[in-house]
């Protein structure tokens, strides 16, 4: 935990006058003050505690970018928080990168920066947020025995792309697309699903379309295929009286009552009437027999 | 009622037809990768492909360090853009790495040769190009390493950030430190 040890260096306010007053205290955070080698990232931390109604003015605060030849502002960020005691506390995180090539351990410093508040008509200044440190050399300056000085690390070779995610991401959505077809075949009871018990219009809406384009004696058989599924559904023979009974059984199919009653009306002429005229058309016979089917799949 | 129960009806066929839309979009993206795969396979055994302008960040990492250890720096350094665009941030970081390590390389190779003039701006190159590599990325080690090695190879002077005396009094004799390169007896 000791490299994580925060140092905090407290600048006390010595300028007399309204500054004072205003900007109550200047503080600069930062991580260890030594052993910074070339290429670390530096986060400074600079709290900054404001009487109530100044503010703090950004645009003297230095922007992202190259600051000297060796140091790198990477960001500069402002948080705005109230102060223990009133007034408004800054929170300006600067991260620094340092590009410097110590030849030996010495001392390197972060410029301050101006931190300036005004409320409007009044305005007051500070320096703040600068920082020192010690720097140490990476190499030693004499090239160790044997060995070029200008020994280069190697390249990052390019990669070949893995293909496993991509692979297995299809795999993944294929099992899924298998699982909603086989759930959709047996919602439907198509094949191989097509003897579910509890689907009797499902098997029958299929057959009575192809019978019913078999002329006179496909109709027929037909209205008894239909007949069969309402037995089916029912659990026994389904007559024209016990429709009432039936959609009390089964309320899926209370919406097609009125068709419901005309099938059997109009199959009782078909088969016992003496009168010919209102027969069913085969093509409202299909239409019953899927509406019948799409009704028992959400009962 | 009847709404609830249309839309009851409708769910498994619009999940399925989903599902298979994400079968075909993901057989598409795994056909996708397979062929970067093939591409980059052939760079790396010396076949030069030039990838689409759309092609995927590794994939134009491939083909940029394929230039860059055949000397074509310049070129390389034309799918830095396209890489960063791409926002992977670690690869691009080791793209300008590369390009640090071909032109430092280069620079060394000018020195053996005598040609200094040559080699300064390719130093300063490199190591902008280390910088670039250690912005995006500053855990790249080998980055700091080879920065400090171009930076010792050739030492800038600063003079106005410094303020050093020494070298505002002899502006032109940057090569003091240079080191010499003793290789063996005559």
């Amino acid at each position: 935990m000791a490299r994580l040890a925060i140092a905090a260096a407290l600048v006390l306010l010595v300028s007399a006058g309204t500054a004072a007053a205003q900007i109550r205290s200047v503080r600069t955070e930062g991580p260890r003050p030594f052993g910074v080698l070339l290429g670390d990232v530096l986060k400074l931390t600079t709290t900054v505690d404001v009487d109530a109604p100044f503010k703090l003015d950004g645009s003297t605060l230095p922007r992202p970018g190259p600051l000297t030849y060796s140091l790198e502002l990477r960001s500069i960020d402002v948080t705005e928080q109230a102060a223990p005691g009133g007034g408004t506390r800054y929170r300006i995180a600067a991260e620094y990168q340092t590009f410097y090539s110590a030849l030996e351990t010495g001392e390197q410093t972060i410029p301050s920066f101006t931190v300036a508040v005004s409320d409007g008509s009044r305005r007051a200044e500070t320096q703040a947020g600068g920082w020192s440190y010690l720097t140490s050399p990476l190499r030693p300056i004499q090239s160790l025995a044997g060995e070029s000085d200008q020994r280069l690390r190697p390249d990052v070779q390019p990669v070949i792309p893995p293909v496993g995610p991509a692979r297995d991401r299809l795999i993944a959505v294929a099992a899924l697309a298998a699982l909603l077809a086989v759930a959709l075949a047996w919602s439907r009871a198509w094949p191989p699903f097509h003897k579910r018990r509890s689907r009797p219009f499902a098997a029958a809406a299929r057959e009575v379309a192809r019978l019913v384009r078999r002329g006179e004696d496909g109709r027929r058989a037909a209205l008894l295929r239909l007949h069969r599924a309402f037995d089916a559904a029912w659990g026994k023979r389904l007559l024209g009286e016990d429709i009432g009974a039936f959609l009390r059984d089964h309320p899926a199919f209370a919406s097609r009552a009125e068709e419901i009653r005309s099938f059997f009306a109009a199959s009782r002429r078909a088969f016992f009437g003496r009168e010919q005229g209102d027969v069913l058309a085969p093509d409202a016979l299909v239409r019953l027999a899927r509406d019948l089917a799409r009704a028992e799949r959400g009962a | 009622m009847k709404f609830v129960a249309t839309i009851r009806n409708a769910l498994l066929p619009v999940a399925l037809i989903a599902a298979l839309a994400g079968v075909a979009w993901s057989a598409w993206a795994l056909y996708g990768r397979l062929h970067d795969r093939a591409v980059v396979r052939d760079l790396l055994a010396n076949q030069d492909v030039s990838p689409p302008p759309t092609a995927k960040a590794d994939v134009l990492f491939a083909r940029g360090y394929y230039l860059l250890i055949r000397d074509r720096i310049d070129e390389a350094q034309g799918y830095a853009r396209p890489i960063a665009d791409r926002g992977d941030r670690l690869l691009l970081a080791r793209f300008h790495y590369d390009v640090g390590n071909a032109r430092l390389r280069r620079a060394i190779a000018q020195v053996e040769a005598s040609k200094i003039d040559a080699a300064i701006p390719e130093v300063r190159l490199a190591k902008a190009a280390y910088r670039s590599a250690l912005l995006a990325d500053p855990e790249l080690w080998d980055a700091r390493y080879n920065l400090d090695v171009a930076m010792r190879l050739v030492r800038d002077f600063p003079e106005l950030e410094r303020g050093d005396e020494e070298a505002q009094g002899q502006p032109k004799k940057l090569w003091t430190d240079l080191p010499g390169l003793p290789r063996g007896l005559p």
